[in-house]
């Protein structure tokens, strides 16, 4: 069953199909311009209330087809003529680290509500020139003891040429890439050159950012908000406000992308990052471990405060605007994040009994990139005219028919003789990955998600990769002869957004007879020499073991079900949101997103076991749980059940269909409100998605923090409009 | 489970939709079948033998709410195989396990690669396919027949 129209299709059909799409697009456009509603298109009979597309000609394009079974049905995105592998991957842009002085206005402890006038078209007047919610709650945490010491800058701006490329790593280790050399935002250089209202990405341009910071080395990310400031202006798709969350960190509330602290065009938000470890008001408050620790520059080590098991490797950051993290996402708003530790310090030679010596490089004392890769693997979709595309029809996902890496199509990647480790993030919308090598070779996973694995576990097939799953790996190209091309390969077949809908052999994958565009070659490693300098590095066993949390008493267990159905408790015009999605909790109702219900409230200091349950097998739910780690316990309730690749630590959780998963999570450090959804972003858009915080006094009873409503003039507050009687 | 508690588990989910109840069981029992598996790799250093036990954990997955074909979730454990090489008498191990979902059909081709190697040499790991010719009965999930081969790559 074809996901997109054949090539052979006939013109008719092809004619057809793009009406419908432009059809759709404009339905798309006036959602993301708040002119119509979803429960208008369902009132009005476009939407099913099961979230289908209705059955209209020249709507959906199969109406009047054969097709009646296509889920999806768009127009195969054009290829003007590419080829794969044609071009090379770039290597992410890293972002710059500066003193935090050089910030102007200098970063505050609460929002600063400077006033700067309100362009018209967003209501005029006036309004704080920072988006995050004013007063003491929104106020950073910690920032007195962990002052920032480095700023990084960024903004969110349309699609334009990068003439400040820093790859941080020579040419010859990028491709022969020359960052002096302007690139233009393609997605490879025979494409069309996306239009800023196509693609909007941090700091307008490709590659996608990275930020490498070490542990006790405290961040302020300021991230300016340069999108249109008219929201019709979006090339018929995406939301001009935004929300940016620092996935998974163990930051304050304040700093973690708050689904309802989102801010507006012309303003910036503060986010600050403090880089701590998990436990470092309890464990090591003296910091005298040296594991708990960080390069200080010159080969040493800086020791912190904290639990060294917490210490995490790679994160990455992205939009989360309530309902429209999709679209944003989708539309470039996503960025990785390297943290380094004396553990993990991107170091492969320095021998100081704590570094693992992970391939990286030797030149700098931490943070070489040499042979430490940064792969942001998404499906994308473009229209007749070259310009990315995005469909909402149906709710149960989007799948593009276009595979990307690092925002480029099907490139290729030069390698040496030697280990790399390879930090994969599936930044797709709705489609899971599963990953081989095309000669069927070994691979080596070292970390799973945020965090270095207890132990390295050798396979030849990776596990399914969720959306916002990362996974590293080390791949051994000292094993091929010069002049090899191996191909990293997709298995994963989507038919539609809901789940895999075959896991492919090898042989089937790699022979081409998939419908799904996606399936098969996507990435071209090519064995162009021997080292240059040797390769020093390692993969030792153990890497990093889980904290033992035996110790610690359970204070709650609670049960999550995610699962179609929703109702909705509340009508708040803001902060809620209608779809076909929804999350049951503590087997309650199944509710629909309100970002000012309190799901769940954990004690401060406490420990929990949750069950996340699918409530159907007709998909799959990638769940991700802001701010704390978890331990995974059991699948479908055994501890025998949970493969070795997911015995380490973990933020979000494959619930795969019908099946559940129980883990256990501290809740410590910080405060505030935080948030579980699905990472499948349409899932979690059409309203799978609720708001949990950690209750701050042990008081017998719960003490809702205010909702945040903003808006261009500045931020308001609204009770919680409801709290479920299980949330303490 | 016999098909017998197999409709007896349609008939309950049956009688939940009819009821209203929104949240359904969708997952079957999981079976296990245990595979020999008996075979000789020319590796690049050695030839070596493996022996004992591959298992096939299935398990039929129902769609309740939108009534989309069943799929079937089979895990491939190799963890109950050893193998033992010809010229030095190290212990090679075979890692896994693979976790795969294929729609529901009464015959399916499972091939799957793992990697073996010897001690803790993860980085020496060579690849076998094994590839699990199966019929099953479609109602529970249950490997009726098998067949396996091996390939080293």
């Amino acid at each position: 069953m074809p996901i997109f129209l054949d090539r052979k299709a006939s013109p008719n059909r092809v004619r057809e199909a793009e009406d419908a799409r432009r059809n759709r697009q404009e339905i798309i456009k006036a959602l993301s311009q708040g002119r119509v509603s979803r429960r208008d298109l369902i009132k009005w009979g476009v939407f099913t209330a099961g979230g289908m597309l209705a059955w209209k000609h020249g709507l959906n394009p199969f109406v009047s087809s054969a097709y009646a079974e296509i889920p999806t049905g768009m127009p195969a995105s054009p290829m003007f003529g590419v080829l794969p592998f044609t071009t090379p991957m770039p290597r992410f842009d890293v972002l710059a680290r500066k003193p935090p002085g050089s910030l102007t206005p200098a970063p505050t402890a609460q929002s600063n509500q400077t006033q700067r006038a309100v362009p018209a078209v967003l209501g005029g007047g006036t309004g704080p020139i920072e988006g995050r919610p004013p007063g003491p709650i929104w106020a950073h945490q910690g920032f007195d003891v962990f002052p920032p010491k480095v700023a990084v800058e960024a903004t969110q701006e349309g699609a334009k040429g990068n003439s400040v490329y820093n790859p941080a790593v020579p040419s010859s280790l990028n491709c022969g890439i020359d960052p002096a050399q302007s690139m233009p935002l393609k997605f490879h250089p025979g494409l069309p050159t996306q239009s800023p209202l196509a693609v909007w990405t941090f700091n307008g341009t490709v590659p996608p950012k990275l930020v490498q910071a070490r542990y006790g080395e405290p961040v302020l990310f300021r991230h300016h908000n340069l999108l249109p400031e008219d929201e019709s202006q979006n090339g018929g798709f995406g939301r001009h406000t935004i929300s940016t969350h620092e996935h998974n960190g163990h930051h304050g509330a304040e700093n973690d992308g708050f689904t309802g602290a989102f801010f507006y065009p012309g303003q910036f938000y503060d986010y600050h990052w403090p880089i701590v470890l998990g436990g470092f008001r309890t464990i090591n408050t003296d910091a005298t471990d040296p594991r708990a620790g960080s390069p200080d520059g010159s080969g040493g080590i800086v020791k912190v405060a904290g639990d060294w098991r917490e210490t995490m490797s790679t994160h990455w950051f992205h939009d989360h605007m309530f309902s429209f993290t999709s679209q944003n996402v989708y539309k470039g708003n996503a960025a990785m994040f390297n943290l380094y530790s004396a553990l993990d310090r991107g170091n492969e030679a320095i021998n100081d009994g704590v570094n693992l010596r992970l391939p990286s490089g030797t030149a700098n004392d931490w943070g070489n990139l040499d042979y430490d890769v940064n792969l942001m693997l998404a499906d994308k979709a473009w229209d007749a005219n070259g310009q990315l595309a995005f469909d909402i029809f149906d709710f149960d996902g989007f799948i593009g028919d276009r595979m990307t890496v690092n925002l480029t199509y099907k490139p290729y990647f030069e390698v040496e003789r030697r280990k790399y480790r390879f930090r994969i993030l599936n930044a797709s919308v709705s489609r899971f990955f599963k990953l081989a090598l095309s000669d069927g070779s070994p691979m080596v996973q070292i970390a799973n998600d945020g965090n270095l694995l207890p132990h390295p576990v050798v396979l030849t097939e990776l596990d399914e990769q969720g959306i916002a799953e990362r996974y590293d790996i080390v791949i051994d190209f000292s094993r091929y002869p010069l002049g090899t091309r191996v191909h990293m390969v997709n298995l994963a077949e989507h038919q539609d957004g809901k789940r895999v809908a075959d896991d492919l052999s090898l042989a089937e994958a790699l022979s081409g007879s998939s419908a799904d565009p996606c399936v098969g070659r996507f990435l071209e490693f090519r064995v162009v020499r021997n080292p240059l300098k040797p390769d020093q590095s390692q993969v030792p066993d153990p890497l990093i073991p889980n904290p033992d949390l035996s110790a610690i008493p359970v204070a709650r267990r609670r049960t999550f079900e995610f699962g179609r159905g929703a109702g909705q408790t509340t009508n708040d015009a803001v902060s809620t949101f209608f779809g076909p999605w929804g999350i049951r909790t503590d087997n309650g109702s199944t509710l629909a997103a309100d970002f000012g219900r309190v799901s769940a409230a954990p004690r401060a200091g406490t420990r929990e076991i949750w069950t996340l349950v699918n409530g159907g097998g007709g998909w799959d739910h990638p769940i991700h749980i802001h701010f704390e780690e978890g331990q995974v316990l059991a699948r479908d309730g055994l501890a025998s059940n949970v493969p070795p690749w997911e015995r380490g630590r973990k933020d979000v959780y494959r619930l795969r269909p019908g099946g559940s998963i129980t883990i256990t999570l501290q809740f410590r450090d910080w405060g505030g409100m935080f948030m579980e959804h699905c990472h499948n972003t349409v899932h979690e858009d059409n309203a799978m998605l609720l708001r949990w915080e950690i209750d701050d006094g042990g008081a017998p009873f719960l003490r809702p923090l205010p909702t945040p409503i903003p808006t261009p003039r500045g931020v308001t507050f609204r009770n919680a409009d409801d709290v479920l009687p299980t949330a303490l | 489970m016999t098909s017998n508690r197999f409709c007896n588990r349609c008939a309950a989910v049956l009688l939940a939709v009819l009821a209203g109840v929104v949240s359904l069981a969708s997952r079957a029992d999981v079976l296990s079948t245990l595979v020999p598996f008996v075979t000789t790799l020319k590796g690049s250093t050695e030839t070596v033998s493996f022996t004992g036990m591959a298992r096939l954990d299935t398990q039929v997955i129902l769609d309740n709410v939108l009534g989309n074909a069943p799929v079937m979730e089979i895990v491939v454990d190799m963890s109950g195989v050893t193998g033992v090489g010809a010229a030095s008498g190290s212990s090679y191990s075979i890692s896994g396990p693979a976790i795969i979902h294929r729609p529901l059909s009464a015959t399916d081709l499972i091939r799957v690669t793992f990697p073996f190697y010897r001690g803790s040499d993860l980085f020496g790991a060579e690849t076998v396919e094994a590839t699990f010719n199966c019929k099953f009965d479609t109602a529970t999930g249950a490997v009726t027949a098998v067949k396996l081969t091996t390939l080293k790559m």
